[in-house]
């Protein structure tokens, strides 16, 4: 059968022949085995489909029968040979765009940084840069797993890393590794972080300081790590005479009650001011002679507004040349009142905001409370926030000689 | 004598259970619908217009009635007609 993308490759030639009997051309060509196909009769002749590589012998045919032959279309690339050599300019232009855009998207052209917190982007960067990734670089100089094997070893914050290249962009994504917190090793007590009264102790190290019930300040010792030897009163012995403290790195957990405040306040009554939407915007040339207004003329009638000017200026032999610009935005005092009640709350939304600011993040509260300090004739409602809660107070405090070691 | 040679390639074709058309030169036709014939075996055409074909067969021919009648694809031993076919008809 006819194969569509083969003839059109080969190329094929629509004919018209007028004479008698057109079966017998038919039936010659049969013979001498030349593939045509499309047969249709029209009029007093036929049309058909005859490929390039048979058309030579065809036209025997035709010439030996004393027929009339018109070709009607050339089909397929061959013919187009004719078009493209005609054509060169855009022949070129198609293959040199297809060439540069091959060349262009064989570059990176974007770095992409991300799943770092503690390490600077930069740092990454630039040890990218040192392996061969960086805007700019040709595809073929980098291998991706050398990149990132070299990376790895060159950043030892880094626990994996992936270079993804998807076209002209590079994204590398990083996962920093979780070091634990330097850790003292030598002799150390626990103290208060912060005032409070202590709920519950557990010692696991060290002797304590504190019972339950005692009211601490910030920077007491909770747990020793100084430790006196204890004698068995039982045992009948006599209590040593200069007992020699031991030296220990205390450790244990000292909950206590803590307190924290947050401070807001709210006007019953507030001005601010605000923009109308009208503004008012003036352009001057500036010559050494006069000065031309081009846009904006008329007088400022704003009653309040904030006025920005821009300006261009070259000195010249003459004098000063250049172009002014001035931005005249108008104000009006927008007044905003809150009843007593809406003030109290957003009073105590600003105190609870600022209390959320200074606990430490995740620590549950026990108990709150606010007061209103102010009288009801003020006008300005003030708000303290209390809250209560209980936490683990103790840090760790070398004693002297005793060193933190990263 | 021809219509003998054939008896006998007839019996030993059903003998060894053959297909007729490829061992007597037997014309096949598919037809697919009222627009498209395929046939198998043909040994030229004796008349073509777009209402009649007529195609010559080992034994006889084949006359086609129809209407917008074409070849669509013309090989030495196959063929295939396409157009609004009414008729067929073998004919001696």
């Amino acid at each position: 059968m006819a194969n569509k993308f083969s003839d059109q490759v080969g190329g094929f030639i629509s004919l018209y022949l007028k004479g008698d009997n057109p079966e017998k051309i038919i039936n010659l060509a049969l013979a001498r085995g030349i593939f045509i196909w499309d047969i249709k009769k029209q009029g007093e002749g036929i049309h058909l489909k005859v490929r390039t590589s048979g058309f030579e012998a065809f036209k025997n045919i035709i010439n030996e029968n004393h027929f009339e032959m018109e070709v009607i279309k050339k089909q397929g690339l061959p013919f187009y040979k004719t078009v493209m050599r005609r054509r060169l300019g855009l022949m070129t232009g198609a293959l040199l765009f297809v060439l540069t855009l091959y060349l262009m998207s064989s570059f990176v052209w974007f770095v992409e940084v991300s799943g770092n917190n503690s390490i600077d982007r930069s740092r990454i960067l630039i040890t990218a840069a040192r392996h061969g990734i960086y805007p700019g670089a040709a595809k073929w100089n980098f291998s991706r797993i050398e990149v990132e094997e070299a990376m790895l070893r060159d950043l030892s914050e880094i626990a994996y890393i992936q270079c993804d290249i998807r076209g002209v962009k590079v994204s590398i994504k990083v996962v920093e590794k979780i070091l634990p917190d330097g850790e003292i090793t030598g002799p150390c007590h626990l103290t208060a972080a912060r005032d409070g009264v202590v709920e519950e102790i557990l010692v696991l190290d060290g002797q304590a300081h504190v019972k339950v019930g005692d009211v601490v300040a910030k920077g007491d010792i909770l747990i020793s790590g100084v430790v006196f030897p204890m004698v068995p009163e039982d045992l009948g012995l006599k209590p040593l005479i200069d007992p020699q403290p031991g030296l220990t790195r205390a450790r244990g957990q000292v909950k206590a009650r803590t307190w924290y405040e947050g401070y807001g306040e709210c006007k019953l009554k507030s001005e601010e001011k605000v923009f109308s939407g009208k503004e008012l915007t003036q352009l001057y040339l500036e010559t050494p002679w006069k000065r031309i207004t081009l846009k904006g003329r008329g007088e400022n009638s704003f009653a309040i507004f904030e006025q920005s000017s821009n300006e261009k200026i070259w000195s010249g032999r003459l004098g000063n040349w250049g172009f002014i610009r001035q931005d005249i935005k108008e104000q009006v005092i927008k007044i905003t009142e809150y009843s007593e009640k809406e003030a109290v709350n957003i009073a105590r939304e600003k105190a609870l905001n600022s209390l959320r600011q200074e606990m430490p993040a995740g620590l549950k509260a026990s108990d709150s409370h606010f007061n209103v300090l102010s009288s009801p004739s003020d006008s300005i409602v003030r708000i303290k926030v209390f809250v209560e809660s209980i936490e683990d107070i103790a840090v760790p405090q070398p004693i002297d000689g005793a060193k933190i070691s990263k | 004598m021809e219509k003998r040679r054939e008896i006998i390639s007839k019996a030993m074709a059903d003998f060894l259970e053959i297909p007729g058309d490829l061992v007597l030169d037997i014309p096949k036709l598919t037809i697919t619908g009222r627009t498209e014939l395929h046939l198998e075996n043909h040994k030229g055409i004796i008349e073509f217009s777009t209402e009649r074909m007529r195609i010559n067969l080992s034994r006889g021919f084949l006359e086609i009635i129809g209407d917008k009648l074409e070849i669509q694809a013309l090989m030495p031993d196959e063929m295939k007609i396409a157009g609004e076919i009414t008729g067929i008809k073998y004919i001696d």
